[in-house]
């Protein structure tokens, strides 16, 4: 009997070689939640039918929503679609898109539709009329070197997609640039050093189509947009801020607005926002107004080779009043900063410091610092680069802004002086404005 | 379901040793195999985020305007059979590889640690499915300002499963080794019990009388030797009895040839008519038999008086070697008879404490015994020998001697070598309590066909002793019948 069980035993444990698997083969994906199984479920079934890989569903590169399958209700009927873009490397059209319903429990296909290009830059709902339902907004361009995106809007009526013209952009943005409160799509399009324009388009009813409003030729110079913001730019005043590069790294910035569906250039001026560096537009005070940067020499350096200057960056805001002349008049300084784009910190001075500070000649902006008052030379703080072996005999009244595996760049201020230092923000803020491209 | 007993003990105690034992061993398994997947799923999963962190640095260091990262990280750092978030730094999910929208914040520890820059894991419920998952997170810088939570999740179902099963798998081996101990211990019971029962068995025969009975069975260590010693208790008390038998039947024996020579004798005197010369005969006769009667009862008294330890000692100085010499003039008309001549060798005058009367029979005793198992015209040799506290009294003899299996047993009450001789069997036994009582040993050297020597010591008195005066005097006119 012993023996029976014992070869019993051994024959278990021979037949278990599989006894102690693999625990990395055993992780498994987790589960969707039961609604999202479902759908999920019935779009691998409908790729399968149409014999696509089922991995093929692609996302968005935009970072604003780079979630592949969204769930809308699109012709606000109280019916919920979802609509997913899948890739048919093989088909003549190489993306997809599909609209499935929900009935009931279940999901039903409606309908494919077919993409553009062989990348899906943005994928967005809006509602251009106001009235529920919701238009397909997605972006597509042919791969990564490729300027010339183009926007495509479908529109949903219950059971059928109509595909609105296609636009060229490089950038866009969808918001409210004439103040109507009806939803715009403005465009900006660029070919590198050839031409360059922005221009904005609004559904009309009556037409039953995308009208363009205006269009603004911004000239053949532009190398690139390194950055395209959209928001406030003045009290009360949309607009549209373009930080333009023109020649390496000099660049400048044009910020347009519309008045009565015409699009007007605030700033023609270019050389009033050129800047050696590109300097990039943002709301540096979080007052919900865009500020435009601008880069300022320090006092005393003005004999130095470009690559020493310690250059501050000074932010101006639109007064919002528009002018034939004088233009820069209308640029408000907001905020003086020292920012160093290479090594990825910045100290912010306070306005009322602003042209009494400048930095010591002796200053070196790869390793010392020294900002002192311009009439009394008096020293009002200064910025450091620590090796880890200075920075553990380092005095304690210095602040870090940068810690790095091997240095250490911190700050001291003298005196009451409040310097505030650059945190690390949620990156949810991403910039408003779609873009591709340098 | 064992009744109580050692072997209910037995099996208890083996169970309950190499239950404790199972138990430690298989909880330390299973802890250890627990441990063993979850850290090997994590390490797969930190392992991974490290290296493709690595791969992916050159990448962060070009797009340095950070925009339409995101798709590009899942698709970078995706890793199958894992669904993977990225969470910006206060735990708000921007996107995840399962594709759907995931509008929630995450606060789990593996997150918090992972904010503090620890990479960690964490297991638990899932929201939403309730699935047990792990999730491993991790903080990545990117490009110029941002920080990125990548989180990894993967469903523990299958994992678990495996150790639910392996439990099981631990569980029913510990209940088969359990069971094959419980099997052995059993045996191991029986083979104690048996043999005691067995033994408890042959004892209770033996306690009701039955001697015959032995204990069978060839057992070992101590049941082994237990059993042979019941045994041989047994076999001797056969024996006692046996000689108690012979010592009865010697003794009726002994008590009859007196008892019929005298009723002969007063018979005959009786219906002789009374011829002066017969009946002086036969008086002489009736006296001498009564004589042996006296000393037969004496001897048995002695006997009974040394059992109950009731014999009383009148010490007081006694001259060894008078007392020989008076005992070899006792024996010496017995001796002649024989041929046998008896020596008294040394020159030494021990004199000792003790009952003089006592050591007389002491020495009347071993002395007759050698002139009677002496050959015809035979020599029997006293000597002392003086030692610091003892003097030992040798008294040896060129007779028949006595078998080595003989001498063990010849100073046993009742034993007589050859039981038709006649006596008691008391004799020697008597000599040597007697021995013992004045503090001394007898011992016995023999060889058959050689003759015996009997070696009494006896204590030397400390100190002085007061000394008769004229004993010497006397002595030396003594005449010695070995001269």
């Amino acid at each position: 009997m012993i023996q029976a069980l014992l070869s019993g035993l051994l024959l278990f444990l021979l037949s278990g070689c599989t006894f102690i698997q693999d625990p990395v083969s055993l992780m498994k994906k987790p589960e969707l939640p039961a609604d999202k199984a479902t759908l999920h479920g019935a779009i691998q079934t409908a790729l399968q039918k149409r014999k696509t890989d089922t991995g093929a569903i692609i996302r968005p590169r935009s970072d604003v929503d780079s979630s592949s399958i969204r769930i809308q209700d699109l012709d606000n009927d109280g019916v919920l679609e979802a609509v997913v873009f899948y890739q048919t490397p093989d088909e003549e059209v190489k993306i997809h898109g599909m609209i499935m319903q929900q009935q009931g429990d279940a999901w039903v296909k409606l309908l494919d539709f077919d993409g553009e290009g062989t990348v899906l830059e943005s994928f967005d709902f809006v509602d251009f009329t106001n009235d529920g339902k919701v238009d397909i907004v997605a972006g597509f361009s042919r791969g990564e070197e490729n300027l010339q995106n183009l926007l495509i809007v479908y529109s949903f009526s219950g059971n059928s997609l109509e595909k609105v013209a296609p636009l060229p952009y490089t950038h866009f943005n969808i918001g409210d640039l004439n103040g109507d409160k009806i939803k715009d799509i403005t465009v900006v399009y660029l070919q590198q050093k050839e031409l360059s324009y922005v221009s904005t388009y609004q559904y009309d009813k009556f037409e039953e189509a995308f009208v363009e409003l205006d269009k603004l030729d911004l000239g053949p110079n532009i190398e690139s947009y390194y950055n395209v913001v959209a928001g406030k730019v003045a009290k009360n005043k949309e607009g549209i801020i373009l930080d333009a590069s023109v020649i390496s790294n000099s660049s400048y910035s044009k910020l347009i607005i519309m008045e009565d569906n015409k699009f007007v250039d605030i700033l023609q001026d270019e050389l009033l926002t050129f800047k050696e560096l590109p300097i990039e537009s943002e709301d540096v005070n979080d007052d919900g107004t865009l500020e435009i940067g601008l880069l300022e020499r320090p006092a005393g350096w003005e004999d130095r080779l470009f690559e020493e200057i310690p250059y501050f960056t000074t932010y101006y805001q639109w007064d919002g009043e528009i002018r034939e002349v004088n233009e820069n008049e209308g640029l408000q300084f907001v905020l003086q900063r020292y920012y160093d784009i290479n090594n990825h910190f910045y100290l912010d001075f306070p306005a009322d410091l602003y042209n009494q500070i400048t930095i010591t000649p002796e200053s070196n902006k790869d390793s010392y610092l020294n900002f002192v008052m311009i009439d009394s030379g008096e020293s009002v703080a200064e910025i450091k680069f620590f090796t880890m072996a200075q920075w553990a005999e380092a005095e304690s009244d210095w602040e870090i802004l940068v810690k790095e595996k091997s240095r250490v760049i911190a700050y001291r201020s003298h005196g009451d002086l409040k310097l505030s230092k650059k945190e690390n923000k949620p990156s949810n803020n991403v910039a408003p404005i779609e873009r591709k491209g340098n | 379901m064992i009744k109580k007993g050692i072997r209910r003990q037995i099996v208890l105690h083996y169970f309950l040793v190499v239950f404790i034992a199972l138990l430690l061993v298989e909880v330390i398994f299973l802890i250890a195999i627990r441990t063993y997947y979850y850290d090997t799923v994590y390490n797969h999963v930190s392992n991974h985020i490290r290296l493709s962190n690595e791969f992916y640095q050159p990448f962060r260091v070009t797009s340095s305007d950070n925009v339409n990262q995101l798709s590009e990280m899942v698709r970078h750092f995706e890793l199958y059979n894992t669904e993977l978030q990225i969470l910006n730094t206060s735990g708000q999910v921007l996107t995840t590889s399962a594709g759907f929208d995931l509008e929630q914040t995450i606060k789990t520890s593996d997150v918090t640690q992972a904010l503090a820059g620890d990479t960690s894991r964490w297991v638990g419920k899932q929201p939403g499915t309730g699935q047990i998952v792990m999730a491993v997170s991790q903080s990545i810088q990117n490009g110029f300002d941002q920080t990125y939570i990548l989180r990894y999740v993967t469903s523990l179902d299958l994992i678990n499963d495996r150790l639910l099963k392996l439990t099981l798998f631990a569980v029913s081996i510990g209940a088969a080794v359990l069971a094959i101990v419980l099997a052995f211990s059993i045996g191991l019971a029986n083979s104690i019990v048996k043999p005691i029962n067995n033994i408890t068995t042959v004892s209770t025969q033996m306690a009701k009388g039955k001697f015959n009975v032995r204990i069978k069975g060839d057992y070992k260590y101590e049941l082994g030797e237990l059993s042979s010693t019941l045994n041989y208790m047994a076999q001797e008390i056969v024996r006692s009895n046996q000689v108690k038998d012979d010592f009865i039947s010697s003794i009726s024996h002994e008590l009859r040839t007196p008892l019929t020579s005298i009723k002969g004798w007063s018979e005959t005197l009786d219906s002789g008519g009374y011829d002066p010369e017969e009946t002086k005969i036969g008086m002489q006769i009736i006296a001498k038999e009564t004589d042996r009667l006296i000393g037969l009862v004496e001897e048995l008294l002695d006997f009974s008086k040394l059992q109950q330890n009731e014999m009383k000692l009148v010490k007081g100085i006694v001259n060894l070697r008078e007392l020989l010499q008076e005992i070899i003039l006792n024996l010496w008309a017995k001796a002649e008879k024989k041929g046998v001549t008896i020596k008294l060798e040394s020159e030494e005058k021990p004199i000792i404490y003790g009952d003089a009367n006592r050591l007389k029979q002491v020495f009347l005793n071993i002395v007759d015994n050698a002139v009677k198992f002496s050959h015809e015209n035979g020599v029997i040799n006293l000597y002392f020998t003086m030692e610091e506290k003892f003097v030992t009294v040798t008294v040896r003899d060129y007779g028949i001697g006595i078998s080595e299996e003989h001498l063990r047993r010849v100073k046993d009450r009742f034993f007589q070598v050859n039981p038709l001789n006649g006596g008691t069997g008391l004799g020697l036994a008597i000599t040597q309590q007697l021995v013992e009582l004045h503090g001394g040993t007898m011992e016995m050297e023999s060889e058959l066909g050689h003759g015996t020597s009997v070696i009494v010591k006896l204590p030397l008195p400390e100190g002085k002793i007061p000394v008769a005066g004229g004993l010497e005097n006397g002595e030396e006119g003594m005449p010695g019948p070995t001269v």
